[in-house]
């Protein structure tokens, strides 16, 4: 199966007062197609710096991303038509004032193609998405939040790249219409055989979408794998603690178990392990040497001292 | 008795009611979970009780008790000593409800002031104490910080301790974790209940995410368009939903199905409901009895749903579809 996307060694690095931030330090990671790859962790993690990134919308310090083959910083002007994104907030990311049909059209205005009808390649995507072509001459003040996302998913998908990065598209929705836009982007996925970068703190949702799922802290993956295989026995303590403090119906009446502390300023100069101040499993070790990769069933993680 | 009881309440903006005659009461100690999407009521129960009312809503029918006190029978000036020292309320977004250009010792202090008739350096010297309580990190410091020198979820327990530093006998936290990340809102989550235990206080915790409700509620309420549709013991509610609705929420939780079951539809404008079911526009079990709204009826163990299947089973149809996008 064909790699849509390849991220190797990428480090994406922001000069504040104070020092540096590497919001992004030495990421890699591959997603092939007609797969999804979910990327979690907390605010501040780098999850959504990464995307900017393959976005081609951040310079990458080091590394390479590649969509297909080609490096996205070669040619951004093509990049359109190899990537699609999906926003969290279809409100904002969609133009208020114009008609939902202009902004889905849009991406097939800007990249020209020959001999396609753009008026029918419009109608052609809205009824994939499950919106009834007559309602492009809508705003989308005029729509439901869930008919809003639909209209963010079809101009993303109106070039037909293979690669949709998704940030967070159902953490603005209400649960019932959560569960329509997932169930649209595995049907999706089915028909045009797209890749999913898939980026959220959600873990119900992620166990639900995704193939694969890379959990990230401080700028640094931290554990990546098949999404059954780490939900059901993480190796790294900060999976493991993501997983426990995420409250379930299957937890009824139990409070979710605490990890103390929170993440540290994204400042410092890091010696040792980055999850060390808020690790369970701490020893002299963590504090000088930063773990490298184990790899065990397909799975790799950062860990001197992982979970059982 | 009920610390908090809420009787048939009503509220509405102009023509449209937005809240339908809500009735629900929490006892000293006890955490009544109320969930729901969007536009449901769960907010305005919480801000009608406070009588916070956004500009233009109207509470028309109802009582709100204290103990025995009617909320709506109070004075302005005796409502506002109420507010705090009574009955308190943290919301979804502590940086929008802290006062940005006051140090956050000082507004802990402020309401010390207010409600305990004690003076300026008691006060400070309590806060102090109650950030301590709260676990913010070296709280002396803390104390001179404004809100945006604190991290969100540290600010989310300056809230917390603003509203326990007059010890209310019913806390309404209105989505307190929603703003924050899943290990801090169990932080917090934790936090609340260990000062709940302590104060005795009953909360009334407001939430979207049904697995914040089911891990902290004893009893729990399902608000649809207005009203209170279902509601139960925890365990047995969230396990036998018997209300349409609850059922469709629960199905489009992620779970071990490739699909997840969606609820038709959206939820209905308020100003076109009219006398049947407000639900029964989306309702794959709709009968014949569902042209009039039904009361919330008793299905035993104190679980109750506002819903025509279970009193007359005999007359209902089969589903039509459960999985009907």
């Amino acid at each position: 199966m064909s790699v849509v996307l390849d991220i190797v060694g990428a480090s994406i690095v922001y000069q504040v007062p104070g020092g540096a931030i590497r919001a992004v330090d030495g990421v890699s990671l591959e997603l092939k197609a007609s797969k999804t790859l979910a990327v979690v962790g907390e605010s501040g993690c780098g999850k959504t710096t990464l995307a900017k990134g393959i976005l081609g919308l951040e310079q990458l310090a080091r590394g390479e991303i590649r969509v297909r083959g080609e490096a996205v910083t070669a040619n951004l002007k093509g990049l359109a038509k190899r990537v699609g994104i999906v926003w969290q907030d279809p409100y904002a990311s969609l133009d208020p004032r114009w008609r939902v049909g202009r902004s889905i059209a849009e991406p097939l205005v800007v990249n020209r193609e020959n001999g396609v009808s753009i008026e029918s390649r419009v109608d052609e995507v809205m009824r994939q998405v499950g919106l009834e072509p007559s309602m492009k001459h809508r705003f989308p003040h005029q729509l439901s939040g869930g008919q809003r996302q639909r209209v963010a998913i079809a101009r993303a998908l109106a070039l037909n790249p293979p690669l949709v990065l998704c940030d967070e598209p159902t953490a603005a929705l209400d649960l019932s219409i959560r569960a329509q836009i997932l169930n649209l982007l595995k049907d999706l996925q089915l028909d045009l055989a797209c890749a999913y970068l898939y980026i959220s703190h959600d873990l119900t949702t992620v166990r639900f979408i995704a193939d694969d799922v890379a959990v990230m802290y401080l700028g640094r993956v931290v554990e990546v794998g098949p999404t059954e295989r780490i939900f059901s026995n993480p190796r790294h303590p900060y999976t493991r603690a993501l997983l426990a403090s995420a409250p379930t119906l299957e937890k009824l009446g139990r409070l979710p178990e605490v990890l103390p502390g929170e993440i540290p300023d994204p400042r410092e100069i890091f010696l040792g392990c980055r999850f060390k101040t808020r690790c369970p499993n701490r020893q002299q070790r963590c504090d000088t040497e930063d773990p490298g990769v184990s790899i065990e069933d397909s799975r790799e993680y950062y860990c001197h001292f992982p979970v059982d | 008795m009920p610390a908090l009881d809420i009787r048939d309440l009503k509220v509405s903006f102009g023509k449209t009611d937005v809240l339908r005659g809500v009735s629900l009461a929490v006892e000293p100690r006890e955490t009544l979970g109320i969930v729901g999407e969007s536009g449901c009521g769960k907010s305005m129960t919480g801000l009608a009780a406070m009588r916070l009312l956004p500009p233009g809503g109207k509470i028309t029918a109802g009582r709100i008790l204290l103990g025995e006190t009617d909320l709506r029978s109070l004075s302005e000036s005796k409502m506002r000593h109420a507010r705090g020292s009574e009955i308190a309320m943290i919301f979804q977004d502590p940086f929008t409800s802290l006062n940005p250009m006051m140090r956050v010792g000082a507004q802990i202090a402020e309401a010390i002031v207010l409600h305990q008739n004690v003076g300026k350096a008691t006060a400070q010297t309590r806060a102090i104490e109650m950030l301590k309580a709260v676990g913010v990190p070296s709280p002396d410091s803390a104390a001179r910080k404004f809100p945006h020198q604190l991290s969100g979820g540290q600010r989310q327990r300056v809230m917390i301790g603003i509203a326990f530093s007059c010890h209310p006998k019913v806390l309404i936290a209105d989505e307190p974790t929603t703003a924050l990340d899943v290990t801090l809102q169990a932080q917090i989550l934790a936090l609340l209940k260990e000062l709940q235990e302590r104060e005795g206080t009953a909360v009334l915790l407001i939430s979207h995410d049904i697995g914040v409700i089911g891990s902290v509620s004893d009893r729990i309420c399902v608000f649809y368009a207005g009203r209170v549709i279902e509601e139960g013991p925890r365990d047995r509610l969230l396990k036998n939903p018997r209300h349409p609705y609850t059922r469709g929420l629960l199905g489009s939780l992620p779970g071990e199905a490739e699909r997840l079951v969606s609820i038709p539809g959206q939820p209905p404008d308020f100003s076109t409901l009219g006398r049947d079911c407000s639900f029964s526009t989306r309702c794959a079990y709709r009968f014949d009895k569902c042209v009039t709204e039904p009361t919330l009826l008793p299905l035993g163990g104190d679980h109750r749903a506002s819903c025509w299947l279970d009193t007359f089973p005999q007359d209902a149809p089969v589903a039509k579809t459960e999985a009907a996008e």
